[in-house]
């Protein structure tokens, strides 16, 4: 299943930025997502912001890499060129619909 | 009597909400929101109510109205394909096995509705319709069981994760309520279900039992207020959600 293109842009941020490899990375940040209530699949850049805000820099610090919140911030700047529509409708927008 | 009125409130309610959605739909809401449409309005005002009037279930297959018993029957087969491709477009939409699932599920449900239309025409008029269409309407009630019941476990396990949206400002608290809601709807409906083929199962007459009467009237009243509540909900309870979690951040 492909995952979102804020997905693809962040997991290989972490990779050049810290010692993780590809697997690592991507790992890591599905713990951010899920921390988040989201999934790799279908976040888009406007959520991946909140996720580098809230949730990464923990999830990065429990893993060892010190300079989290910097780490975080230099990713959330490139997050800024990234598509930010969702890369599919999700259940919240499908709910959301169904209010009327 | 219970029961009865049971099954009242339900067609009332599950008519009510179809309706609306069906209008939702229309104005456009969306495939989520046809496929709910149509499984509130063919279970609700159509399926259950035919199904009762034609008297399939309660009299002799002579006595029966088997044209409305007949339309009942794909009605509520209708009605539950469009939940099982309801939970399939609001939860899963991009999962192969999914697919699969409701198709799968879609299949059986209208083999077990003409099945039930073929065992009433072709059994003897003297036998009580219950017995001539007991295993078509076991394998409807199992198929109807596990429809609500994916529904209920996708839409709790969902608000999970709503909830922790919620928590960061990125899902509207009464979007994440509404999945609970519907969720909850599931849920109940799966035990309303399972209690009434455990009944049916060991040989109670369902129309007679104090407990298939009060559970029928219980878990009726029950997923109605929740789907009213996720789908027409009042100011008052929109205001209570968003303090809630309001409450809850801080």
């Amino acid at each position: 299943m492909s995952t979102s293109s804020a997905f693809e842009f962040v997991s290989d941020q972490l990779e050049q930025l810290t010692h993780f490899n590809r697997l690592e990375a991507r790992g890591t940040l599905r713990f951010a997502l899920k921390a988040a209530g989201l999934d790799g699949n279908a976040v888009n850049a406007a959520q991946m912001g909140v996720v580098i805000a809230r949730t990464l820099p923990q999830e990065l610090e429990s893993r060892g890499i010190a300079n989290a919140a910097a780490l975080c911030q230099t990713i959330a700047r490139g997050l800024a060129g990234i598509e930010s529509g969702p890369a599919r409708a999700s259940t919240d927008d499908v709910f959301r619909r169904l209010g009327g | 009597m219970a029961g009865l009125l049971a099954l009242a409130v339900f067609v009332v309610f599950n008519t009510a909400v179809g309706l609306r959605l069906l209008h939702t739909a229309a104005r456009g809401g969306g495939a989520a929101a046809w496929t709910c449409g149509f499984g509130f309005t063919f279970i609700g005002l159509l399926g259950h109510p035919l199904h009762m009037i034609s008297g399939a279930g309660a009299l002799p297959v002579g006595e029966v109205d088997h044209a409305l018993s007949a339309a009942g029957s794909v009605f509520i087969a209708a009605g539950l394909s469009a939940f099982f491709a309801f939970t399939l477009i609001a939860f899963r939409r991009t999962q192969t096995w999914a697919w699969i699932f409701t198709a799968a599920g879609v299949a059986l449900l209208f083999v077990s509705a003409f099945g039930q239309i073929g065992a009433l025409a072709t059994a003897p008029p003297e036998m009580p319709s219950a017995e001539a269409t007991r295993n078509w309407s076991m394998l409807l009630g199992a198929l109807s069981t596990i429809c609500y019941a994916w529904s209920g476990i996708e839409g709790i396990a969902e608000w999970a994760r709503a909830r922790r949206r919620t928590a960061l400002g990125l899902t509207d608290p009464l979007t994440a309520n509404r999945i609970l809601l519907w969720g909850m709807h599931g849920v109940c409906v799966t035990l309303l279900n399972a209690m009434l083929m455990t009944l049916s199962a060991r040989g109670v007459n369902l129309g007679e039992s104090l407990l298939a009467q009060l559970g029928t009237a219980f878990f009726s009243l029950v997923s109605c207020t929740t789907i009213t509540l996720a789908f027409f909900p009042t100011r008052a309870w929109s205001s209570w959600v968003r303090r809630s979690a309001a409450l809850a951040e801080a």
